[in-house]
């Protein structure tokens, strides 16, 4: 059942003027600065702050009608909420924590507790179960805090800056997490970060707003490729590529990039690279780049101060450079063209 | 540890430890001069007995109904835009500190037989307040459960309120949000807003005299006993004074490091 | 000392420095005088006149229960002169300080005090013990409560009173507000009182208060007793119901 969000309310700076739709399995990331009023939709979307005037429904459960009137409380929206900060309840142990929902509708302690267990081992965080929140690392909190939402299958799930208090590493294992559980929920999930990484992995569709609208919303690739404003150019326009990392060695397929100075252990891992760090020529280049590459031209995207160019193969790879260097090279959609970047411009992370 | 320089001038200890003196002397003289030979008499003495179970039934009963009526009015200041919130907080203040014997008039002048609500109780009912128990009750209601509001009114105010939208997001409703995580999360200030109250209640003499008067049994508490027993017999109310030191002592001792800050404000 | 040049500050140091030294450097005696309550309205009057005869005298007087006074008596206050309510409490200051006789400069008797009116037509000690009489009496470790007790005994009869105040005008008060139908308390606390009325109480159960006075010490106390036993103090005694010996 899909997630109908229309909410225009006045938020002192500047005006909320929203109109989306999540689908039923979707995952819907809504990405802006701070201050766009990302928080203020989604609490207003959760029930916990008003909507001023609009509507949210969940399938044909009408959450709140400014028109009619009708509104019905948080607590009976069945939600699976992740809060941005102090997830956890301090006073309870963990498996309290995770029992606390099916407890509030209705379930007795013990059964309420039998399934938190369950829970917990489906996480992989059985061992946490008697531990307080406040020993629980970054990553471990977070972890139980997403157990705690999906339990007891919500209608809807909504994540409130999910990774921005935990350290890099446990940033990957969270995102990776979040993922699966998601995907194995099949409901809607509105997620909102000022993360980019976090929205180019996990948004199916990715939602800009700043300063109170919606001013792009699309894939990561359509927003990468042709980006609207400069935020979106600024965050999202970089390119992503999953691979396996091997000392400073990416792999994804038959692509191998050189990476920069990392701390990251061999495995799983994402490479990111500035669209302005890449170089395009003629021909095969001499010099210190260590990342040379044949590749295709498969779009251009001209605006007046710049140009992105799309590459495909073997990697999709977004180029950004100003027009008059595009054409000093004088190549075209569907020209073969070489690429290249220093290792010291491939950041990697975790994946 | 380091140890820290001592930043305040000396000359200081001399002020502060004349207010120790003030604070600690007139204990310690009531304890020595106290005649223990008889506390075992005394202690078993009717009257004594009578007056000791009045004070801690009439306490403990104005504790609870503080309780009951006081947790909901702070429960409303902090939560809810009362309009009149300032009122009623100043209000609440007000009849904390208020002389005690100001405190007894003012009851008589709305509960007293002939009193606007006195009046209506006495025609319709037959039943008149003072000179019983549940005046003792009322005038100890009326001094202390302010102690409870403003601790709790003050600590609810200043708590976050992140989990409790975290518990209703979780489906929890008002009631078991009420229960599960917002009183809980300033039991500090409960307990130390009770303890208060109840030494305040077990304490009060000027307003219990003037409004439920005085009589064995009836609302004859321990402070009127100890009052009395002075003119008489200097030697008994020395005992029944220390017997109330004690009890307060006690309950102070037993609550100890975990709520004191909570009473004192500071640190442990 | 220049802060003491700005006037806000000056005045109140003056001002404090005017009560905490009376007479430094005037003549003012301070004559500290302790009567029992029931005395009030009586001691003011001689006040008045003792400091109209003796201008340099200071007259302050300290009102109380009787058993309270005497008590601090013996503890150590400075009282010039002590007027008790009766003997007993006058008995625990000589011998507490080891002193001579007192004089008896006045008397008192019981009444019976109900409201203006007599609306429950309350006769005599008898109607003290009807159940719908709620009855306020002076607490028996006060004088006043001591004689109350006395008159019921000697009239045979048992009152369940609701109220034991701790001092006797507080009796009074009671049956005023109406909160008390009735009371026993001395024929001068109601004297004058529009809001209480008396009923007399019979010669067979009355009981006699003597009111004794002594001069703690002599030099200071003694004249202001002697007024108090002259022509004028027993005017101004019998003007406010007291009986004069």
């Amino acid at each position: 059942m899909t997630l109908a969000i229309s909410v225009r309310r006045d938020l002192g700076m500047h005006h909320l003027e929203v109109d989306l739709e999540v689908a039923d399995g979707e995952r819907l990331v809504v990405i802006g600065p701070n201050g766009a009023g990302k928080t203020s939709l989604l609490r207003g979307v959760a029930g916990l702050d008003p909507i001023g005037s609009g509507r949210v429904a969940f399938g044909d459960e009408v959450w709140d009608d400014t028109t009619t009137g009708a509104h019905r409380p948080v607590e009976a929206r069945r939600l699976g909420i992740v809060p941005q900060r102090d997830a956890l309840l301090a006073h309870l142990t963990v498996l309290d924590n995770v029992a606390y929902g099916p407890r509030s509708r209705g379930l007795s302690r013990h059964a309420a507790r039998r399934l938190a267990h369950d829970e917990l081992e489906r996480f992989g965080i059985a061992h946490l179960a008697a531990a307080r929140p406040r020993s629980l690392s970054g990553g471990e909190a977070q972890r139980v805090a997403i157990a705690r939402a999906l339990i007891g299958e919500p209608s809807v799930l909504l994540l409130d800056e999910p990774t921005s208090a935990l350290d890099l590493s446990a940033k990957a294992g969270v995102r990776a997490l979040l993922a699966t559980a998601t995907t194995a929920l099949a409901r809607p999930a509105l997620i909102v970060t000022h993360d980019a990484v976090d929205a180019l992995t996990l948004g199916d569709r990715i939602a800009v707003l700043e300063e109170g609208r919606i001013t792009q919303i699309g894939s990561g690739r359509e927003l990468a490729a042709a980006p609207r404003t400069a935020y979106v150019a600024e965050l999202l326009g970089i390119n992503l590529i999953r691979g396996s990392l091997r000392g400073s060695v990416l792999t994804s397929g038959i692509f191998e990039l050189t990476v920069g100075a990392h701390e990251v252990p061999s495995g799983e891992a994402i490479a990111t690279v500035r669209p302005r760090s890449i170089s395009l020529h003629r021909s095969r280049p001499e010099g210190s780049p260590r990342n040379v590459w044949r590749s295709r031209i498969n779009s251009i995207d001209r605006t007046a101060d710049r140009v992105r160019v799309r590459l495909v193969d073997p990697v999709e790879i977004v180029v950004e450079l100003t027009s008059a260097g595009l054409d000093a090279i004088g190549v075209g959609e569907g020209d073969e063209v070489w690429a290249s970047v220093k290792a010291s411009e491939v950041v990697v992370t975790g994946g | 540890m380091s140890r820290r320089r001592n930043v305040l001038p000396r000359v200081l200890l001399v002020p502060a430890g004349i207010a120790v003196a003030l604070f600690s002397l007139p204990i310690v003289a009531l304890i020595a001069r106290a005649p223990w030979a008889e506390l075992g008499s005394i202690l078993t003495t009717g009257d004594t007995r009578r007056a000791v179970g009045l004070s801690l039934i009439t306490s403990l009963v104005t504790t609870g109904i503080a309780l009951v009526l006081g947790v909901p009015l702070a429960l409303m200041l902090a939560r809810t835009r009362l309009p009149g919130r300032r009122v009623i907080l100043a209000v609440c203040t007000l009849s904390m500190v208020l002389p005690p014997v100001v405190a007894g008039v003012a009851l008589l002048s709305v509960l007293g037989r002939r009193a606007p609500i006195g009046r209506l109780l006495d025609d319709w009912f037959g039943v008149s307040i003072p000179f019983t128990g549940a005046a003792v009750v009322i005038a100890q209601l009326f001094v202390a459960m302010p102690f409870l509001v403003i601790t709790l009114e003050s600590a609810l105010g200043a708590a976050d309120r992140g989990p409790e939208e975290t518990a209703r997001a979780l489906g929890a409703r008002p009631w078991r949000v009420l229960a599960t995580v917002t009183l809980p999360s300033v039991r500090s200030a409960l307990v130390a807003g009770t303890v208060l109250t109840w030494a305040r209640a077990i304490g009060e003499f000027g307003a219990t005299i003037t409004f439920a008067g005085n009589l064995p049994g009836v609302t004859r508490t321990l402070p009127t006993e100890t009052y009395l027993t002075l003119q008489n017999d200097p030697d008994r109310a020395l005992m029944l004074a220390v017997i109330q030191v004690a009890v307060c002592l006690g309950v102070l001792v037993a609550l100890r490091r975990r709520w004191t800050p909570a009473i004192t404000g500071g640190r442990p | 000392m220049r802060w003491i040049r700005q006037p806000v500050v000056g005045s109140i140091v003056i001002t404090m420095l005017a009560f905490v030294t009376p007479g430094c450097g005037s003549d003012t005696q301070r004559l500290n005088v302790f009567a029992a309550a029931s005395l009030g309205p009586v001691m003011a009057d001689v006040e008045q006149e003792f400091e109209a005869a003796n201008p340099e005298v200071d007259v302050v007087v300290n009102l109380a229960g009787s058993s309270t006074l005497a008590a601090q008596i013996v503890a150590g206050a400075d009282a010039a002169v002590f007027a008790s309510a009766n003997v007993a409490q006058m008995d625990v200051v000589r011998d507490g300080l080891g002193l001579g006789a007192a004089t008896v400069f006045a008397t008192n008797a019981l009444v019976i005090v109900v409201a203006p009116g007599n609306p429950l037509g309350i006769a005599g000690a008898d109607d003290l013990a009807r159940p719908d009489v709620v009855v306020a009496l002076a607490a028996p470790e006060v004088p006043a409560g001591d004689y109350a007790l006395q008159m019921l005994g000697r009239a045979g009869v048992e009152v369940a009173p609701s109220t034991l105040e701790l001092d006797v005008r507080a009796v009074v008060t009671r049956v005023a507000l109406g909160d008390a139908d009735a009371g026993i308390a001395y024929l001068t606390d109601v004297v004058g009182r529009a809001d209480v009325a008396a009923v007399p109480v019979p010669d067979d159960q009355q009981v006699l208060v003597e009111y004794p006075v002594l001069a703690i010490d002599p030099s200071t106390g003694g004249p202001f007793v002697e007024m108090l036993t002259s022509e004028i103090g027993r005017a101004i005694l019998r003007g406010a119901g007291f009986g004069t010996p």
